[in-house]
């Protein structure tokens, strides 16, 4: 266990410059996002009231209460996640491939480490998920200091100013991640992890078995969704017989089997079948 | 004892190893000599489980490959094995958070032996220096038996000397080595067993001492034979 916690250790490390820059922009042009905003809400707010002589409630009637939700919903403000979202997408499949490539083939030494080679399974996964999770903790740690920054700009009389709680349920994708029920936390959390299994598996199967592996890969990650998507087929036959919750729950259950037997899969690979 | 018994591996439909048998001991050195293809390195790999073979058994000391037994074995291959960005300090470091018997008392006397430094980047090492570090990491290792795939490959003739030098230290005496080289001349003195390999089988398995006193021949001497009939 120590040596698997070294392992997850290792691999973030390994990561770690990349993910620091990618904070750094999620941070910047989001904050880009909400200092343009306030100040063009602020000078609205100039030209109205000072050089068309309007109210304050004329104004508010007009424009409404600056806010965040208004920033939060905008593609700029979430265009650095997806960058960060896709960042990482591209990290599951090269936090593999990046130990066979190139002059110095790591793998080798991964390989000879004296820990149970699924533990390397393991850890890689265990890297995306905190990759993930601290993306999202970041995120939920910024909002509150991005809307200091709506404070700073505009007068109180003119804001609408959100907890917390309230921006992240304004956010969709922070909805997504972060859902208000555990069940939903659960089931969002483990179609994720059993998508990152699934490719990883993919990926073992390449790497054993090189280009016949490509198609075997393929094969078996389009057999994989066709299992997962199978309930609605289901339902597509059977005319409706099931209820929706009744289709995400059996969606789930075939993921998670599918998860089991693509780790048992990936265990084999690399005890067996894997090369340098 | 190391020992293989009819290993047998394919690519495909290419046959690399033909049902290689053959045995390397404790305190001895084995050489593996043959010609690019002969399946030297393949052989290396399947007994650290880095390429799976088809048929056969390869044992460590009795035993099956397991993480346990190959803590007894160490690989030295002829790519570099660390990370461009570590430097030397860095992989000393990481060696000894995954293995219990790494020495590192030894490492820094191996460091001094090849007049290295701790702060060199692995990017930045010339390819005798990068030879040098990889034999370091596979000799500071408390293991029994020392793997090393074409040590004197494209290095200058200073850092073959230096690295010849090692064999007949106290850095390898009483383990078990099993080493693939093309530059027999630089270690054909040192070496206890040759083990002749062509396509995929073994040729000829002799100890050098023996053929020496016996027939008067180096191990040079019997290639030929071997290899040009």
């Amino acid at each position: 266990m120590k040596l698997f916690g070294k392992l997850v250790n290792f691999e973030f490390m390994r990561f770690l410059p990349i993910y620091i820059t990618l904070l750094v922009i999620v941070f910047l042009i989001e904050a880009a996002s909400v200092i343009f905003y306030a100040f063009m809400v602020k000078s609205e707010i100039t030209e109205s009231i000072v050089k068309h002589g309007l109210s304050k409630e004329q104004f508010l009637q007009d424009n409404g209460y600056a806010s965040m939700v208004n920033i939060l919903s905008s593609f700029i403000f979430s265009l650095p996640v997806v960058i960060a979202a896709v960042t990482i997408f591209i990290y599951i499949l090269f936090i593999w491939y990046r130990d066979w490539l190139g002059k110095n083939t790591f793998i080798y030494r991964l390989l000879m480490l004296p820990v149970k080679r699924i533990q390397l399974f393991f850890s890689k996964g265990a890297t995306i998920l905190m990759l993930v999770f601290g993306l999202v903790a970041f995120q939920v740690a910024i909002l509150p200091v991005l809307q200091v920054i709506l404070k700073l700009v505009i007068p109180v009389d003119y804001r609408l100013d959100l907890t917390t709680q309230g921006m992240i349920r304004s956010l969709y994708y922070l909805r997504f991640l972060l859902p208000e029920n555990f069940i939903d936390f659960i089931i969002n959390y483990g179609f994720g992890i059993a998508f990152v299994i699934l490719l990883f598996t993919m990926i073992l199967i390449e790497r054993s078995y090189r280009f016949r592996g490509v198609f075997m890969a393929v094969f078996y990650g389009i057999g994989a969704l066709i299992l997962v998507f199978s309930p609605y087929i289901l339902q597509v036959i059977m005319k409706d017989y099931f209820f929706d919750n009744e289709l995400l729950w059996m969606q789930f259950a075939i993921a998670i089997i599918l998860s089991i037997i693509s780790v048992f899969l990936s265990n084999h690979l690399l005890n067996k079948k894997i090369r340098v | 004892m190391i020992k293989l018994t009819g290993v047998e591996k394919k690519y495909g439909r290419k046959s690399i190893l033909n049902g290689i048998t053959f045995e390397a001991d404790k305190g001895q050195i084995t050489c593996l000599i043959g010609i690019n293809g002969a399946g030297k390195t393949t052989i290396l790999q399947a007994i650290m489980g880095l390429t799976p073979y088809q048929k056969g058994e390869i044992t460590i000391d009795g035993e099956k490959l397991s993480p346990a037994v190959m803590e007894k074995v160490t690989y030295i291959p002829d790519a570099m094995t660390l990370l461009p960005k570590m430097r030397i300090k860095d992989a000393f470091q990481f060696m000894s958070d995954f293995y219990q018997n790494w020495n590192g008392k030894r490492a820094k006397e191996i460091l001094e032996f090849f007049k290295l430094q701790e702060d060199e980047r692995i990017s930045q090492l010339s390819k005798g220096n990068t030879a040098k570090v990889n034999l370091l990491m596979g000799l500071a290792m408390d293991a029994d038996y020392i793997l090393m795939d074409e040590p004197f490959s494209g290095i200058d003739i200073f850092s073959r000397e230096q690295i010849a030098d090692v064999f007949s230290s106290h850095l390898v005496e009483d383990r078990g080595v099993i080493i693939t080289t093309h530059e027999i001349s630089d270690i054909e003195h040192l070496i206890d067993k040759a083990v002749l390999l062509a396509d995929g089988v073994v040729r000829k398995e002799f100890m050098t001492e023996q053929v020496r006193e016996e027939e008067s021949k180096s191990v040079i001497d019997v290639m030929r034979e071997v290899y040009k009939g």
